[in-house]
């Protein structure tokens, strides 16, 4: 099997009655002519109209000791194996979480287990979240933030229900949890699927492709969020040895906390872009493509994590460089 | 592109070889039924009491406990001694 012909998973999250069922049988029921498995956690309770759906059991496999940057899905890693015997009945596998379940050891089943990933490729986690209730969801619910923080794509559902104003005090919120995720408005999920699916989100090649609110500064409210991001720039260019060896000892020091991370990386006398990212201790970076002439040669990265210390990251950063000269947002 | 060793270059397909050879082992040694799913990973962990690097089995039966056996070196030179060293400790265990 080529990388080609990895089979794409969508992981769906979101916090209880956000929607995620209705928009998985908008998925199942329109017309795309694909395929897909879904493997779901209490099938019984909703109609999924679909031929091939999986229960999960949502069991944890601690690969190491408690350390929850080796925590992976077992549940997933056996259903994915069974899936692969039927491999021509389906094109992509679609999983529904719970609305308290935490995606992080869902995602990090993609990229510890060698069959799995092997096989499968994860294409994006989408969180849908409630316009109307998703505030106080982040204000009462860890999990909530951390759904939103894992995102690469959340659909605000039931815009219906808010004004205007609500809306766009969401997003904000939203935003300073994850400010490189894709937002789209939605009522009843109705959006369209190629916005949520084969997006390949977790291809370096499209590392902060789409960067909405990269370079805009933050409106900085005073919430005390669990979850919280922040962003490093800097027109200096970075030593490669120095950069790699900061960036490991990152993810190795505050890896339980780190959520996701995403850079584009600007190295002294490199023509190229160098793009990294991560999930908890999860690394993988690598070359891009070459800078455009008439392109910034600026490094970008973003951290999104709970209570990440944002100064001794920065401080970091800084001896990263060939020379001084940061920007930090 | 400057040259210099990148330690976070993908590793997707670089073990997949050693990894179904490591599978084949634990099902030979262990006598498991061919359903049986096991799963295998090169982790480098930092915390407490971990080695720096190891590779991890797990033996993954619906309804039982996860089995899980632990070789003290890198995935590429798990040997199938090592492999039976190893789970004769999980057996004990």
């Amino acid at each position: 099997m080529t990388a080609l012909d990895r089979i794409p998973v969508t992981v769906l999250t979101g916090y209880l009655g956000a929607g995620k069922t209705t928009l998985l049988n908008r998925i199942l029921s329109e017309n795309h002519g694909k395929k897909y498995a879904v493997i779901v956690n209490e099938f019984g309770e909703v109609g999924i109209d679909n031929d091939l759906v999986v229960d999960a059991d949502e069991e944890v496999f601690q690969m190491n000791n408690g350390c929850i940057c080796c925590t992976v899905r077992s549940d997933l890693i056996r259903i994915i194996d069974d899936l692969m015997k039927r491999r021509d009945q389906f094109d992509a596998i679609l999983i529904e979480t719970t609305g308290l379940a935490d995606p992080g050891p869902v995602a990090q089943t993609f990229f510890v287990d060698e069959d799995v990933q092997s096989k499968t490729k994860l294409d994006a986690i989408v969180t849908v979240a409630d316009a109307k209730h998703v505030l106080n969801e982040i204000d009462q619910a860890h999990e909530a933030q951390e759904q939103l923080a894992l995102a690469d794509i959340i659909l605000l559902n039931k815009t219906d229900l808010v004004s205007e104003d609500e809306l766009a005090e969401v997003e904000q919120r939203i935003r300073r949890i994850n400010p490189t995720a894709q937002i789209h408005a939605s009522e009843r999920c109705k959006i369209a699927l190629e916005e949520i699916l084969g997006r390949n989100a977790f291809d370096l090649d499209r590392v902060l492709e789409i960067e909405p609110e990269f370079l805009k500064h933050f409106h900085h409210h005073h919430h005390d969020d669990h979850v919280t991001s922040f962003s490093l720039l800097s027109d200096a260019p970075l030593d490669p040895q120095r950069f790699l060896q900061w960036i490991q000892t990152v993810s190795q020091n505050h890896g339980p906390d780190m959520l996701r991370m995403k850079g584009i990386i600007a190295f002294e006398n490199d023509d190229d872009r160098f793009v990294v990212q991560g999930v908890h201790m999860l690394l993988e970076g690598t070359h891009q493509r070459p800078w455009k002439p008439d392109e910034q040669r600026t490094t970008r990265l973003v951290f999104i994590g709970r209570g990440l210390p944002k100064e001794e990251i920065e401080q970091g950063f800084r001896e990263c460089f060939v020379q001084e000269g940061i920007a930090a947002e | 592109m400057s040259a210099f060793h990148n330690p976070l270059a993908p590793k997707f397909g670089r073990f997949k070889a050693k990894s179904a050879e490591i599978k084949g082992w634990v099902r030979e040694l262990l006598e498991l039924h061919e359903d049986t799913s096991l799963t295998v990973a090169e982790l480098a962990c930092r915390d407490e009491g971990c080695p720096d690097i190891e590779t991890v089995i797990g033996i993954l039966e619906p309804s039982k406990p996860i089995i899980t056996i632990r070789v003290h070196s890198m995935m590429a030179e798990v040997t199938k001694l090592d492999v039976a060293e190893a789970a004769q400790k999980a057996r004990a265990a």
